[in-house]
């Protein structure tokens, strides 16, 4: 049992959490830390989730195959994990922000891609500096440190269809005004 | 099918989707959807836009 280890997740764990606390704090617009939905985007919320339980199943059956057939992924368990955990994330975020139901209606939504931005570029940055020093990979296997480089590539996947959403619906508010 | 009622009294008060929706504390992109026909709203919501616009269930939503 690797106890520094164990003790490092759970402070990174934890760091996140305070994070994520006080980010909506500061970043809703009545500073509560529930975002608050319109029955539209209850619904599909909803539909989100089911998509991102459809994205996770297959994720897990997949590598429980691999498993079956004593395939050895080059990876850490930490990074395997976190991976099947990207995809069912990815898929509930897509799904949402193209429903219109990922920012609910106390969220101030440039403050809020503001903070993905940010901490993307952190990611990105941490993911350079663990490339640069050798501790991306350990014995041949991908370590940690990837997990920043999915958290990277999950708030881009979102800042990027956040934006499409935008121009799709700029589009549509135009044709509606016109006609 | 599109709300042309909801539209033209959102219009006719001088409301953007983005007022209506803070009247009515629901998102814009719901508004959007009522009024283009692809979300139908429950008669709660249904009252609140009512009450927002001065109109009668009846004008908004009866065809």
């Amino acid at each position: 049992m690797n106890i520094a280890r164990l003790i490092g997740v759970i402070v990174g764990s934890t760091v996140g959490l305070i994070i994520c606390f006080v980010a909506f704090r500061f970043l809703n617009k009545d500073g509560s830390i529930k975002t608050r939905y319109d029955e539209r985007q209850q619904v599909a919320r909803g539909k989100s989730y089911q998509f991102g339980f459809c994205g996770l199943c297959p994720a897990l059956f997949i590598l429980i195959l691999l498993d079956s057939a004593d395939v050895v992924i080059p990876a850490e368990p930490l990074v395997i994990y976190f991976s099947t955990f990207f995809i069912g994330a990815a898929a509930l975020c897509i799904h949402s922000i193209f429903n219109g139901a990922y920012f609910g209606i106390n969220n101030m939504q440039t403050k809020w891609i503001v903070f993905f931005v940010i901490f993307g570029i952190i990611n990105g940055l941490l993911s350079i500096m663990s490339i640069i020093d050798g501790t991306m990979f350990e014995n041949g296997r991908l370590a940690a440190p990837f997990v920043n480089v999915l958290c990277c590539l999950l708030l881009v996947i979102a800042v990027i269809a956040i934006g499409i959403k935008k121009l799709i619906d700029d589009k549509e508010d135009n044709a509606n005004e016109e006609s | 099918m599109k709300n042309l009622n909801l539209k033209a009294a959102r219009a006719a008060k001088d409301l953007s989707q983005d007022d209506l929706a803070k009247l009515c504390d629901v998102s814009r992109q719901t508004i959007s959807a009522i009024e283009k026909g692809d979300y139908n709203p429950t008669i709660n919501l249904c009252i609140k836009i009512c009450k927002a616009l001065d109109k009668t269930l009846d004008e908004l939503f009866w065809e």
